[in-house]
């Protein structure tokens, strides 16, 4: 095991400063996921034909954001939302600037998660809101978020873990992280070890994450 | 009918897939005058590299034929060479073969310089090195050996020190031993460096890059460099170096069509 002592002597600096990166990224996007996207998912639902909120315009406009961001090859939207994260944080390289493009996909696929599993509800429940003359907020948080949130925790897990393989190649603005670490000193320096040991560690937290959702989700769940 | 007709073809396909993987990468020598050409193939990433592969697959003598393989990164473009799956390739200068030839017992050679360019700093804001800002950010390569290129040249130019005990060409930002500015570092890809041009004070770039911004090393570098360490190398096998295919691709490589191609790009210049 002296290898591993070695790269931990040599790499241990930077390893925790890309950790932190990665940890920074995905706190700030599963926030953004789960208080936008949330919501916009939500929008889509009410607002779809047969909803209680039925509003053709909303629902195509909120369609539209998910549906364009989604099409975007994750690294060409990085670069292509180049000039608007300048505009908006002042400079488009480092950390902070690189989460910006992965709230504008967390929110995309937290949105469109969150519409699939409310669709998955028993239709008699909107059924239920519209007879008993329920208003949208008290339908929203008295009925579908109560009957969905175990779902809903559900869908955040898996989001977490595409949201963790979206920020390995924020490396291309400056973002860090555990990803660009593997790829810096492990492969363009042909240092296998050192990103097989990086690809591990990436695979323990993806089963931290899916544990931690899982347990959530099943003490949510009130079936 | 139509689903065994649908299984004949992906069957043909999966047929003629195995016949060119085990189609040998090169035969050493053409036999006769009426023998089919023996076809070299060699390896590049991206323009203008793969305009020369072209260039010299027009010039190449009679009984070869070059066919140019295009692949998605630079060190992909190595590790076919070195198995064996193509004969050649043309993306890299050597010290970057032999970064890779010691991470993967690479048996990698350079056998022609083809083209050189200058690499140079550029700056949105400054007109001369000597001005730049206390702690001003400089934006360079995040790649091993242009880091060490980038690093080398602000040293040339006493922007900072780096520790006279590490290889100048293998050099990190670890190895600076006086930055008496405060300089901050950004790292990232060649392909990102001219995003940061708008908002860095200092950039490193490739002249093949930095012409998308209407700017030349030769007008608009604050500081330059040409080393023929860098040129950008014919590479193939060890075992291969000598071989009379070989000779060709090299008389191929330096022919008035490549020269032409080299030319016309207005960013490089001839090694040889």
């Amino acid at each position: 095991m002296s290898w591993l002592t070695d790269l931990l002597a040599q790499y241990g600096d930077d390893f925790a400063k890309a950790m932190a990166e990665t940890g920074y990224m995905m706190l700030v996007s599963l926030l953004s996921a789960a208080l936008i996207g949330l919501p916009v998912g939500m929008i889509v639902f009410l607002t779809e034909r047969g909803g209680i909120a039925e509003n053709r315009v909303v629902n195509l406009i909120a369609n539209l954001y998910i549906n364009v961001v989604r099409s975007f090859p994750f690294l060409l939207l990085v670069v292509f939302l180049i000039p608007f994260t300048r505009f908006v944080m002042g400079t488009s390289f480092g950390t902070q600037a690189a989460t910006l493009p992965l709230c504008f996909v967390a929110v995309a696929i937290y949105a469109r998660l969150t519409e699939q599993i409310l669709r998955e509800i028993p239709p008699g429940i909107s059924k239920v809101a519209r007879a008993s003359g329920a208003t949208v907020p008290q339908a929203v948080f008295l009925m579908f978020l109560p009957e969905a949130r175990s779902g809903l925790v559900y869908a955040l897990t898996s989001a977490a873990i595409s949201l963790l393989s979206y920020s390995t190649v924020l490396g291309v603005v400056g973002g860090g992280g555990i990803g660009d670490f593997a790829m810096r000193y492990g492969y363009q320096v042909y240092n296998d070890n050192l990103m097989y040991l990086t690809i591990v560690i990436i695979i323990v937290c993806v089963l931290a994450i899916q544990a931690i959702g899982h347990r959530t989700s099943v003490r949510l769940d009130h079936r | 009918m139509k689903k065994s007709r649908l299984a004949l073809a992906a069957a043909g396909l999966g047929l003629a897939l195995i016949v060119t993987a085990c189609a040998p990468a090169a035969e050493q020598k053409p036999d006769a005058e009426n023998a089919a050409p023996v076809t070299l193939k060699v390896a590049a990433v991206t323009a203008p590299m793969t305009d020369v592969v072209t260039a010299a697959g027009e010039a190449i003598e009679d009984g070869y034929k070059v066919e140019l393989v295009e692949v998605g990164d630079y060190i992909t473009a190595n590790t076919i060479v070195n198995s064996g799956d193509v004969y050649a390739n043309f993306s890299q200068h050597v010290p970057y073969m032999e970064t890779f030839n010691e991470g993967n017992d690479g048996t990698l050679v350079g056998v022609q310089p083809v083209y050189n360019f200058l690499i140079a700093f550029y700056s949105k804001t400054l007109d001369d090195i000597a001005d730049l800002p206390e702690g001003a950010t400089v934006a360079i390569p995040d790649d091993p050996s242009n880091t060490g290129r980038a690093l080398k040249l602000l040293a040339a130019n006493d922007v900072i020190t780096l520790d006279p005990a590490v290889d100048p060409y293998a050099a990190t930002t670890k190895d600076i031993t006086e930055n008496p500015k405060n300089l901050e570092f950004l790292q990232v890809p060649i392909a990102s460096l001219n995003a940061a041009y708008e908002e860095a004070d200092l950039v490193f770039q490739w002249p093949s890059h930095i012409i998308a911004l209407g700017l030349t090393p030769q007008k608009d570098g604050l500081i330059t460099e040409l080393d023929p360490v860098f040129a950008l190398n014919l590479v193939v096998q060890k075992k291969d170096a000598d071989s009379a295919a070989t000779e060709a691709l090299k008389k191929a490589f330096t022919s008035d069509e490549v020269r032409a191609v080299i030319e016309d790009n207005g960013t490089i210049e001839t090694a040889w």
